[in-house]
């Protein structure tokens, strides 16, 4: 099985970049040779690496970051004087069901989503976010790769959209994928079209206790191998899951 | 110039699509051959044609319509009533400015807004020929020049208000609209939206010209690419590509 092993983004300056999400989500920033790290100093989120690599230009970025916020309004504020940007702040609304989140980019004008729901304590990563066109097949594929269990779909939630004139393919347009017990961060697919860059701004890295073995087991289920790389300590393989999305395999 | 001939819908019942359209904008539709034609009984609107053609599946469809009308959510009931579906409504919210339009599928699965901006007229109409696209200001002046209509200037307070709620120069480039001469509709509206890019464009806009050959050279070289010449039926018509790839045709 995969473990998540950091969320990588490719920077141009990645001391700011690290600077700005240690601050947006209270982690502790540490330089590592020419990149940096961000760790979550209670030992619960995703480690951030940040890289010094070429990334392409996106419209729409194939994986981006959902942060869980206590309050989404004073948040915005505080992301701005932290040197982000502001898109949007944009409702969904289905019949009864609605949300609201506020569209965010940080200093290299990577994406990212503010929501608050209630009890939120302090922020947190609660989605890594796939645009893809497949979403259930998707998020299946993922689901297996990190050993995660199926995730029943909401027949009550599906009745609502229904309810409230929503077809096909629309009713088949998100799944979500779980890490048992509550874990996260979350996986959640939705179909959207995304941009398809040479070099990804945002791509996630796994270890494994079997290397190879796991990279049999992924091909098998639809994800393909683009090369090995072999450092001094460190070997690990790049893949791409079964919609190009790329990541790595250490 | 160009002057805009109609909005072609490829259809594989355009039977079904031209009767969910004609009841939808209250328009009058006619066969004409395989084909439907719906027009705007005042005279006003654009012209809607429905064609038996191949579509490629798209995630997000390149051009789309936006529908004014006089009230969104008692229209999203008779849409759904006409056989179209909801996807959701959006709003989105940038300082002070608020938005809100419901998007909805026509039964071929063609997506579509409704909206009720503040000047809508009273009556249903389409308000915006919309394309997704990479670069919005770019497009847009290409299809000024196309159309021989001004090009807008963004109104330099609505840029403000958007600056100070935290907008970066790069995001007020995300947007921008075209309308003819005197405020008439449909405006061409560009957003920076990454889009699918199908074989078969589900929608897609035809133009009429007095002079195609002309009008072939000067698009050229304003950066639009020709595809191909047909003749068929006494009509002889030019497929071209805008320099974001959209097909359009000139006849």
């Amino acid at each position: 099985m995969l473990r998540l092993q950091h969320v990588t983004f490719a920077c141009g300056d990645p001391a700011r970049v690290s600077e700005f999400w240690g601050q947006l989500l209270d982690y502790e920033p540490a330089a590592a040779g020419e990149s940096w790290l961000a760790t979550d100093p209670r030992g619960e989120g995703p480690t951030l690496l940040f890289n010094k690599m070429a990334k392409s230009e996106t419209i729409e970025v194939p994986i981006h970051l959902d942060i869980n916020v206590p309050d989404r309004e004073a948040e915005l504020e505080r992301v701005l004087r932290l040197g982000g940007s502001l898109v949007e702040t944009k409702s969904h609304r289905i019949g009864d069901l609605s949300d609201t989140c506020t569209v965010m980019r940080d200093p290299e004008g990577n994406g990212f989503c503010l929501e608050g729901p209630p009890n939120t304590e302090r922020a947190h990563i609660w989605n890594v976010t796939f645009a893809c066109a497949a979403p259930r097949e998707l998020g299946g594929f993922w689901a297996n790769a990190l050993g995660w269990p199926d995730e029943e779909i909401d027949e009550s939630i599906l009745q609502q959209f229904r309810d409230a004139g929503v077809g096909e393919p629309d009713l088949s347009g998100f799944h979500l994928a779980r890490p048992p017990n509550g874990g996260r961060p979350r996986f959640y697919f939705h179909r959207r079209e995304k941009s398809r860059p040479e070099s990804y701004p945002i791509h996630l890295d796994f270890a494994t206790d079997d290397r190879e073995a796991e990279i049999q087991r992924l091909s098998r289920a639809g994800a393909s191998g683009v090369e090995t790389k072999k450092g001094t300590n460190l070997t690990f393989t790049i893949m791409r899951d079964p919609e190009g999305n790329p990541f790595c395999v250490g | 110039m160009l002057q805009l001939l109609h909005v072609t819908f490829a259809c594989a019942d355009p039977g079904r699509v031209s009767e969910f359209w004609s009841a939808l904008l209250d328009y009058e539709r006619a066969p004409v051959g395989d084909s439907w034609i719906a027009t705007d009984p005042r005279g006003e609107g654009a012209e809607l044609f429905f064609h038996r053609l191949e579509k490629s599946r798209t995630i997000e469809v390149p051009i789309h319509l936006d529908v004014n009308v006089p009230d969104r959510e008692a229209e999203l009931e008779r849409v759904l009533g006409l056989g179209g579906r909801l996807v959701e409504t959006k709003s989105h919210r940038i300082g002070e400015l608020e938005e809100t339009w419901t998007v909805m599928r026509d039964p071929e699965g063609n997506g579509f807004c409704l909206q009720t901006p503040p000047n809508a007229l009273p009556h249903r109409y389409v308000g915006n020929v919309t394309f997704s696209c990479a670069e919005p200001v770019e497009l847009g002046r290409f299809w000024a020049s196309a159309l021989g209509w001004p090009e807008e200037e963004i109104d330099a307070e609505f840029l403000q208000q958007l600056r100070d709620a935290g907008l970066d120069e790069w995001e007020l480039t995300s947007f921008f609209a075209i309308r003819p001469p005197g405020g008439g509709r449909p405006r061409f509206l560009f957003q920076r939206r990454e889009k699918s890019r199908p074989q078969s464009y589900p929608v897609q806009v035809d133009f009429r010209t007095d002079d195609p050959e002309a009008e072939l050279a000067r698009l050229t070289q304003a950066g639009a690419s020709m595809v191909e010449t047909k003749t068929a039926d006494e009509r002889t018509s030019t497929v071209m590509r805008d320099p974001e790839g959209n097909p359009f045709r000139i006849e």
